[in-house]
C-alpha cells in the first residue's frame, strides 16, 4: 500500500511541528525517518497513523484520503508498534496478540478460525508462541516488543508504522527485530519507522528521510540521504560515511566534536598510499590541514575526502604534473608546518619530495619515521638522500605516535 | 476453562445465596421451607409473608446492588487502567450523599423522592467532574478526571457536612447519617423493579464492550490503532457505569469496598480479560453483598449493623491482604 503525504503542516499551540512535508512511500518499501529529538518524526508517524490530522495538506493511503477512513477501517490497513507501550494489567502475551484481531471481528462475534489462524501465525513469525501464556508484565523488553509486533501483524496490515521500536533493546534484539520487519516488508508490507540509530537505518531501510525542524531535509536511498553535510545540518555532528567492505552496506562513523578553540596553524601533509591516513584525524581536529600530492584512487584520498581535507590532486599512475607542483609550492610557502608521512617513494612521486626540499624551510619540516625510508625507497637511494639532507638542514625526525600526540603544541609554536 | 468453571460456580452460588440468605434472620426459616414458600406463596402464612415481603426483596436488592457496584468497579478499573479505582472515583458517592441529605433536610424524603434525590446528586457530581476535567474543545484524560473527582468529591462532602451541621439536634441528622452508611433496609419491590432493568441493560451493554475495554489497556493510542475511538468508548463506559452506580446508590446508600475489592479479587483469579472479568465480578459482587447483609442482620441481633460498616470491616483487611500479595508477586 502506497503512502503519500502532500504538504502536511501541523501545529500544536506551542508552535509548528510539521512545516510542509511531502513524502511518498511505495508498497513493500522500508522508509526510515531520522532526525534529532523534536524534529517531528513522531508527529509525522502519528499523522500517518491517523492519530493526528494535518492542519493543512493531506495523507493518502493509495488513493484514499486518511481522514475519510473510520478508525476501524484504518486499523484493518495499518498497524503501529511504539517505542514502549505499557500494559496496565497482567494480560498474557497471547491475549495481547489476539487484540490485533479486534479490527476484523464484530463486537459481539467470537474469534473465528481465521482469527485464530492469523494470531498463531503472527506469534510463530515473531517467536512469541513459546511464551504466549506468560503475563506481558513479566517479559523482557525484547520479548515485549516482539509481542507488540505480533499484535500488529495479527492485524494483517498493509502498512506497519514503527516509532523507535528498538530504542530499549540490546543490539542482538535490535537486529532480530529489524530482520523480522524486513522479512515482512519483502512480503509487501509498507514500513515507515522512526529510528535513532543512523547505522540501523542505513542497514535496514530502502530509503531514508532525514528530518529537521519539522521538514524533510533530504530523502532518498541511504547513500543519497546519509551524506556528511546533511547529517551535520540535521544533527550538528561530524561524521564520515563509508561502505562496509564486509557487507557492502553504508556505515556512518561519527567523529568527536572539535575542541572549543578554532583550528590553528596550517599544516601540509605529504602523503600517499595510505601513509598519511593514521595521522589525519588527530591533525584535522586542531589545524587547517592540506594533503598533497595524491591520486583519487589512493586510500589517503578517501580518508581526506571523509574528513573534508583539501587535497592537491594528481591523476593516478602518472608522474606529478607541473600544475600540481605549482599548487604544492604555494602550499609549502603558506604552511606553518610540513609533515612528511612515512610514504613509499618511487619515480612517480619523487618530484614531490624534491619540491619539499627545495621550497620548504627545513626548520618547519617534520619527517615521520625517517629510519624506515630504506625499505620505502624505490628510487635507488635518491629519496633517502633528499630526506637525509632535510634532516641535516634542521628538519625534525618524529615517530607517528608523537605526531598524533604532540602536533597541537608544535604547530602552535611555529605561529 | 478456569473461567467457565468459575462462572458456573458463581451462577450456582447465586441460587444458593438467594435461598440461603433468605433463611437467615431474626426468625430462622429452614432452607426447605424457604424453597416451598418461594415456589408456592401462601396468603396469610407468617413465613410466607416474611419471605415475600421482607427477605426476598432485601436479598434481591442486595444482590443487584452488589452486582452493579462490582461491575461498575471492574469497568472503571479498566477505564482508568488502575486496579485501585472504585465506582466512586468520579464523585458519585459524595454527590449522592449530598442529594440524599438535601432531600431529607428539606423534609421531602419519601420512598420515591429520596432515591431520586440521591440519583440526581450522584449523576450531577459526575457530570460536573467531567465538565471540569474537560479541556476546552477536548476530552478529559484519566488524571484530570481523577483529580476533578477528588476535588469535587471534597466539595460535595463539605456541602453534606454543612447540611449535617444545620440539622444538628434534629431527627433528620440521624436519618442522613444512617443513609450515608448504606444499607438495604429500604428494600422494596419498587426498588428491585427499577434497578433490575437498569442493571440488566447496563450490564449487557458493558459486557458487549469488554473487548474494547481490553484494547483500552494499551492506552488511548494503542486502542485507536486497533480501530477504536477511545474517547467515545470512555464516554460510553462512564455514562453506563454512572447510571448503574447512581441507581444502586439511590436505593442502598453508599456502600463501600464491594466495587473496589470484588473485581480486584476476581482479576487475581481469572486474569484481566474483561470478557470473563466483567460477568464474574458482577456475580461475585452480588453474592458478596448478600452475605455481607446477612451478616449485618445477624451479628448484633436484634440490632442491625449498617451494611457499609460491615463491607468495610471485611473488605479493608482483605484488600490489604491483596496488596501484600501483589507486592510479593512483584518482587518475585
Amino acid at each position: 500500500m502506497r503512502i503519500t503525504l502532500q504538504g502536511v503542516r501541523f501545529a500544536y499551540r506551542a508552535g509548528e511541528v510539521l512545516s510542509g512535508v511531502d513524502l511518498g512511500v511505495e508498497s513493500g518499501e522500508i522508509l526510515a525517518l531520522l532526525g534529532p529529538n523534536g524534529s517531528g518524526k513522531t508527529t509525522l508517524l502519528r499523522h500517518i497513523a491517523g492519530v493526528l490530522t494535518p492542519s493543512v495538506g493531506a495523507v493518502y493511503l493509495d488513493l484514499e484520503e486518511l481522514r475519510t477512513l473510520r478508525p476501524r477501517e484504518l486499523a484493518q490497513r495499518l498497524a503501529v508498534v511504539e517505542q514502549d507501550r505499557s500494559v496496565e494489567f497482567d494480560f498474557t502475551a497471547g491475549e495481547v496478540v489476539e487484540l490485533g484481531r479486534l479490527p476484523h471481528v464484530g463486537r459481539l462475534a467470537r474469534l473465528g478460525a481465521v482469527d485464530r489462524q492469523a494470531t498463531s501465525q503472527a506469534m510463530e513469525l515473531t517467536g512469541v508462541t513459546e511464551f504466549a501464556a506468560r503475563p506481558i508484565t513479566q517479559l523482557s523488553g525484547g520479548e515485549r516488543q516482539r509481542v507488540f509486533l505480533a499484535m500488529a501483524l495479527a492485524q494483517e496490515p498493509n502498512v506497519l508504522l514503527l516509532d523507535e521500536p528498538t530504542a530499549h533493546l540490546d543490539i542482538h534484539h535490535q537486529l532480530e527485530f529489524l530482520d523480522l520487519v524486513r522479512r515482512r516488508a519483502q512480503e509487501g508490507i509498507t514500513v515507515v519507522m522512526a529510528l535513532h540509530d543512523v547505522n540501523m537505518a542505513a542497514a535496514y531501510a530502502d530509503r531514508i528521510a532525514v528530518m529537521t525542524r519539522g521538514s524533510i531535509l533530504a530523502a532518498g536511498r541511504p547513500e543519497e540521504a546519509l551524506k556528511p553535510h546533511i547529517l551535520r545540518e540535521a544533527f550538528d555532528v561530524r561524521c564520515v560515511v563509508g561502505t562496509s567492505p564486509a557487507t557492502g552496506a553504508l556505515y556512518v562513523h561519527f567523529l568527536p566534536s572539535p575542541p572549543a578553540s578554532p583550528p590553528q596553524g596550517r599544516v601540509l601533509v605529504i602523503g600517499g598510499g595510505g601513509a598519511a591516513s593514521p595521522l589525519l584525524p588527530s591533525l584535522v581536529r586542531r589545524h587547517y590541514v592540506c594533503l598533497g600530492v595524491i591520486a583519487p584512487l589512493d586510500s589517503d584520498y578517501e580518508v581526506a575526502q571523509q574528513l573534508g581535507i583539501p587535497v592537491i590532486v594528481e591523476a593516478p599512475f602518472a608522474s606529478v604534473s607541473e600544475g600540481a607542483l605549482r599548487k604544492l609550492r604555494q602550499e609549502l610557502q603558506r604552511a606553518q608546518q610540513v609533515i612528511i608521512a612515512p610514504l613509499w617513494v618511487g619515480p612517480g612521486n619523487m618530484a614531490v619530495l624534491t619540491a619539499v626540499s627545495e621550497h620548504a624551510d627545513p626548520a618547519k619540516v617534520l619527517v615521520v619515521d625517517p629510519q624506515g625510508i630504506g625499505e620505502r625507497d624505490f628510487t635507488g637511494g635518491r629519496a633517502q638522500a633528499v630526506l637525509q639532507a632535510l634532516l641535516d638542514a634542521g628538519a625534525t625526525p618524529a615517530s607517528a605516535n608523537a605526531v598524533k600526540r604532540t602536533q597541537s603544541s608544535s604547530a602552535q609554536h611555529t605561529q | 476453562m478456569k473461567a467457565r468453571l468459575l462462572l458456573l460456580i458463581l451462577s450456582l452460588g447465586t441460587v444458593l445465596t438467594v435461598v440461603g440468605a433468605i433463611a437467615v434472620g431474626p426468625v430462622r426459616i429452614p432452607m426447605g421451607e424457604v424453597m416451598t414458600v418461594l415456589m408456592r406463596p401462601q396468603e396469610g402464612d407468617l413465613q410466607s409473608t416474611i419471605v415475600h415481603r421482607i427477605r426476598l426483596p432485601r436479598v434481591l436488592l442486595g444482590y443487584l446492588v452488589g452486582l452493579s457496584l462490582s461491575l461498575s468497579g471492574a469497568v472503571l478499573q479498566g477505564v482508568f487502567r488502575n486496579p485501585l479505582a472504585s465506582p466512586y472515583v468520579l464523585g458519585i458517592a459524595s454527590g449522592a450523599s449530598t442529594g440524599a441529605a438535601a432531600t431529607i433536610a428539606l423534609g421531602l424524603a419519601g420512598t420515591i423522592s429520596l432515591p431520586v434525590g440521591a440519583f440526581l446528586g450522584g449523576t450531577l457530581a459526575v457530570a460536573l467532574v467531567y465538565a471540569v476535567a474537560r479541556p476546552k474543545g477536548g476530552v478529559p484524560d484519566r488524571l484530570g478526571l481523577i483529580l476533578a473527582g477528588v476535588a469535587l468529591g471534597a466539595a460535595f462532602s463539605a456541602v453534606t457536612s454543612f447540611i449535617l451541621f444545620v440539622t444538628a439536634g434534629d431527627r433528620r441528622l440521624a436519618e442522613i447519617l444512617f443513609w450515608t452508611m448504606g444499607g438495604l433496609g429500604r428494600a422494596s419491590w419498587m426498588s428491585i423493579w427499577t434497578l433490575f432493568p437498569v442493571a440488566g441493560m447496563a450490564g449487557l451493554g458493558l459486557w458487549s464492550l469488554a473487548r474494547d475495554l481490553n484494547a483500552l489497556s494499551l492506552g488511548e493510542e494503542g486502542a485507536f490503532s486497533l480501530g477504536i475511538r477511545p474517547e467515545r468508548l470512555k464516554l460510553l463506559l462512564l455514562s453506563l457505569t454512572t447510571v448503574l452506580t447512581a441507581t444502586a446508590v439511590a436505593f442502598a446508600g453508599t456502600i463501600g469496598f464491594v466495587g473496589l475489592i470484588t473485581p480486584h479479587a476476581v482479576r487475581l483469579v481469572l486474569g484481566p480479560d474483561h470478557r470473563r472479568l466483567l460477568p464474574a465480578s458482577a456475580l461475585a459482587g452480588g453474592i458478596f453483598l448478600v452475605w455481607a447483609d446477612a451478616a449485618a442482620r445477624t451479628v448484633m441481633r436484634p440490632a442491625e449493623l449498617p451494611l457499609g460498616i460491615l463491607t468495610a470491616f471485611v473488605g479493608a483487611p482483605f484488600f490489604l491482604y491483596l496488596l501484600r500479595l501483589r507486592r510479593a508477586g512483584a518482587e518475585r
